[in-house]
């Protein structure tokens, strides 16, 4: 089997972290992580920084401010022509 | 046979500098190249709203996003001859009708490229993943003369489809594309109109064309053709009962490509019927690219629906098409939708409170400000609300609030500031990483939430919009990748592509905080 780049798996990453990738591409993935220490760990900082963003729920709305937007909307909207 | 027409070999030389080898390798029906340089000559040529540079530069995206490429490189070798591209505005009702029409003509040559494959004309470049510009359907005013071609359309049709009402601003085109229908469907002499008919169905129901696939269901029912088995070719042509040359004709069209040509020649078909059955097929793709472009709806009921591509489903294809008397997609607002379309403004503020969060933050994403990002949600809410109407569930309530929301936030970007755009450039270079020391094992432990929050909301206000609104909704939003390319209207090879560069972005930035030790 034919080993693969450094950049051949970062051309791959996105899929490898997002679970999108057919199980042969997969295990020469696995089999290159197995001996390269530098994309074994931006691979793991990359799925850790995927885990922070999504666990940060930045930008959130609280429920109190989506709310006076959905009223404010509401009231725009009712005093807009018809025919918008 | 007939030589070459040295007319239109001279025409495309004297716009683009030379014959592209995409028309030499069609000499031996040179009919073809006529008739497609009129079109060509009609809707790139030919001066109108947009200038050619904006015109290559929009038929370069085009190439781009088929990946096609033989035009991307033709373009690309041409565009720095041209000038100046500018960016259009595309709120000008002539100026998108314009460039729908550019677009819809990149489809035509790109489809042609892909069934002849001809050899560049300049050394090949490999398309980089690309975004088209945001482009409303142009409202169609009605005119006030019905334009010429009208009595062509009702001759070849018995009457004049909306595809073609839709660009009665534009009647050169019109009587262009009136030209090329007649000198492909009823003169061209290669293969029969039946045939050629079923061909733009096959390529329409390819296309996931609705308008297109009850046009030509209907077409064909004039020829004789049931529509029961137009409904079984637009759901499956190898399924339909049809003849084992017609089968080989359908599949050819539905992915031209040189071997397909060369395996239907093979099959008993001459070079000549070929390149008709693919002419057919680029002005099939060029219809639905119209149809979709201006949002046109159907003239006929729809007989064959086909529901956006299931979650995860990185390969749409037919299995998704079903029939319109089965259950329809489910959509979880359909409920809300239906008394909103029926005026009922507490549905609405419903719908408003359940995705709220998700248009607000496709416009931080966007626009990298809170405050802007409220504001505009006001907007894309209300331009929801007023085109509710309009809505047909072609996609599910979400995708298609969320598609809204980013059109206004690329829009208000334009107009805020020329430094930021979410185009595509840059986004295939190789992003080397340069942070590579492994980090602590649990780096949530480092930072109060809220600190950890705040960082990560500053880290990303840092990262280029095109960047960071993908990460928004893939990672933060957690849409699907299908959904977050449809509501940023990019092809997912793209978003994939930003999502990538954002995660990794984001990555060095972080470093500092979590790195532990050496690798």
């Amino acid at each position: 089997m034919n080993h693969i780049s450094c950049q051949d798996f970062m051309a791959e990453i996105g899929n490898y972290l997002d679970g999108d990738l057919a199980a042969e591409v997969r295990t020469r993935l696995e089999q290159h992580l197995a001996h390269c220490k530098t994309c074994t760990v931006v691979c793991d900082t990359a799925r850790k920084t995927v885990r922070i963003v999504t666990d940060s729920d930045s930008f959130d709305l609280t429920g109190e401010a989506l709310g006076s937007i959905a009223g404010q909307i509401v009231r725009r909207i009712k005093s807009s022509p018809a025919d918008g | 046979m007939r030589p070459p027409d040295p007319a239109s070999f001279a025409l495309l030389t004297a716009h683009w500098g030379f014959v592209p080898n995409l028309f030499r390798a069609q000499v031996e029906t040179a009919w073809l190249v006529d008739a497609e340089a009129a079109l060509v000559e009609a809707l790139l040529f030919r001066p109108s709203a947009l200038s050619r540079a904006q015109k290559e530069s929009l038929l370069l995206g085009r190439a781009a996003a088929r990946g096609n490429r033989y035009w991307y490189t033709l373009h690309r070798g041409v565009l720095p001859l041209m000038g100046r591209a500018g960016q259009p505005d595309f709120r000008e009702p002539v100026a998108a009708l314009d460039a729908t029409l550019v677009l819809a003509l990149g489809d035509f040559l790109c489809t042609l490229a892909s069934g002849i494959a001809p050899q560049e004309d300049f050394p090949a470049v490999q398309p980089e993943s690309g975004e088209l510009p945001v482009i409303d359907p142009p409202a169609a005013p009605a005119p006030s003369t019905d334009p010429e071609a009208y009595s062509d359309f009702r001759d070849h049709y018995g009457f004049v489809p909306r595809v073609y009402r839709r660009q009665a601003a534009r009647p050169d085109a019109l009587e262009a594309e009136a030209r090329f229908l007649e000198a492909l469907m009823v003169e061209g002499p290669e293969l029969g109109r039946r045939r050629k008919e079923l061909i733009l169905l096959a390529v329409a129901a390819r296309a996931r064309n609705e308008y297109l696939c009850s046009l030509q269901a209907q077409e064909l029912a004039v020829m004789g053709v049931p529509v029961e088995t137009s409904d079984r070719i637009t759901l499956d042509p190898e399924a339909a009962g049809l003849p084992e040359s017609e089968r080989a004709l359908l599949a050819f069209v539905r992915a031209p490509s040189a071997g397909a040509a060369a395996g239907l020649q093979a099959a008993g078909f001459s070079h000549a019927q070929v390149m008709e059955a693919l002419a057919a097929a680029a002005l099939g793709d060029f219809l639905a690219s119209l149809a979709a472009g201006l949002a046109v709806e159907p003239d006929f009921a729809v007989r064959v629906s086909f529901p956006p591509p299931a979650e995860n489903n990185l390969h749409p294809g037919e299995a998704d098409s079903r029939l319109k008397e089965q259950a329809p997609e489910s959509d979880p607002d359909g409920e809300l939708v239906d008394a909103a379309q029926r005026g009922d403004l507490a549905a609405f503020e419903q719908l408003v409170v359940r995705h709220g969060r998700r248009v607000y933050r496709t416009l931080v994403g966007i626009l990298g400000d809170a405050e802007e990002a409220r504001d505009l949600m006001q907007d894309t809410f209300l331009k929801a609300f007023q085109h509710l109407g309009g809505f047909e569930r072609r996609s599910k309530f979400s995708t298609w609030l969320l598609s809204i929301a980013s059109r206004t936030g690329i829009q208000h970007l334009r107009e805020r500031r020329s430094d930021e755009s979410l185009d595509s450039a840059g986004d295939d270079e190789a992003f080397r990483p340069r942070q590579v020391r492994s980090w602590i094992d649990d780096p949530e432990q480092a930072f109060a939430r809220a600190e950890m929050r705040a960082l990560v909301e500053k880290e990303l206000r840092r990262l280029p919009a095109k960047y960071r609104v993908a990460v928004m909704l893939r990672d933060i939003e957690q849409l699907s990748t299908e959904e977050a390319a449809g509501a940023l209207e990019l092809g997912v090879p793209a978003l994939k592509a930003r999502l990538l560069r954002g995660r990794l972005m984001l990555r060095e930035a972080l470093a500092s905080h979590f790195a532990g030790g050496a690798a």
